[in-house]
């Protein structure tokens, strides 16, 4: 992952803020991660062409714009198009997940989740979205 | 640090309990005073509330509140459609309260 001030950078885009609060805290105080949360897709968007950062996550189901629509302007804007993206959802209906991938996810992370256990995930899942050496955003 | 982060957890935990506690209180009003008709703002409600408890309790080691939860959200969206529902939101309800009472004694 890239660095900001020697930690890699996750931005968090969760509606539930029971589940924002407990990623977060797993994501930074088990994993190490600096994290930026927000509420909803439309500020996730500004967020994450403002703040550049190494991966997303992206919960499916939120209300205004939801995850794919929000995954779908991500990919349409050049400067976070590049950005990988992980959705978090209760929706595990394998054609649902066939549907995340097929839009652009690199992962799809199923609710419930174990927080002693996401950090190591997302660093997995990074790990194997990487770009070639030398490759641009 | 890890017993920081026990601490942490176990603390938004109680926190999540109070939310369930509350939520299911108020989707059972709902439920009550809907006499078997319900307008699309209250079942957006309910699926609402449902979906939430359903996407969030399983992470907090709720899994059983979780299921009722999915199962009233699947419920509402099945009347919402016009449908009939098996179980009924009366009993779906009641399903997602009782499992709420027991994790209720759990904690007290």
């Amino acid at each position: 992952m890239q660095q900001h001030d020697g930690r890699p950078f996750v931005l968090l885009v969760e509606d539930d803020p029971d589940i924002q609060e407990l990623a977060t805290m797993a994501l930074e105080a088990i994993g190490g991660l600096r994290v930026r949360a927000c509420s909803d897709g439309v500020t996730g968007l500004a967020e994450a062409e403002a703040l550049q950062p190494d991966l997303i996550i992206l919960d499916w189901r939120m209300p205004g714009l939801d995850g794919g629509q929000t995954l779908l302007r991500l990919k349409e804007n050049p400067a976070t198009r590049m950005i990988p993206v992980v959705f978090m959802t209760a929706s595990v209906q394998p054609n649902e997940i066939d549907r995340m991938h097929a839009m652009g996810a690199v992962e799809v992370i199923a609710k419930p989740f174990d927080p002693m256990e996401l950090p190591e995930r997302i660093r997995q899942i990074w790990h194997r979205s990487q770009r070639p050496a030398g490759g641009t955003r | 640090m890890i017993e920081d982060i026990q601490s942490r957890l176990r603390k938004m935990r109680e926190r999540y309990v109070e939310r369930v506690r509350i939520e299911s209180s108020r989707l059972e009003e709902i439920v009550e005073s809907m006499n078997g008709e319900a307008a699309g703002e209250v079942l957006d409600e309910i699926q609402r509330l449902a979906h939430g408890l359903a996407g969030s309790a399983g992470t907090f080691g709720f899994e059983e509140i979780g299921a009722r939860a999915a199962e009233l959200e699947r419920v509402a969206a099945i009347v919402r459609r016009g449908g009939a529902a098996t179980p009924s939101m009366t009993d779906a309800v009641r399903g997602l309260s009782t499992a709420v009472s027991r994790i209720a004694g759990r904690t007290e």
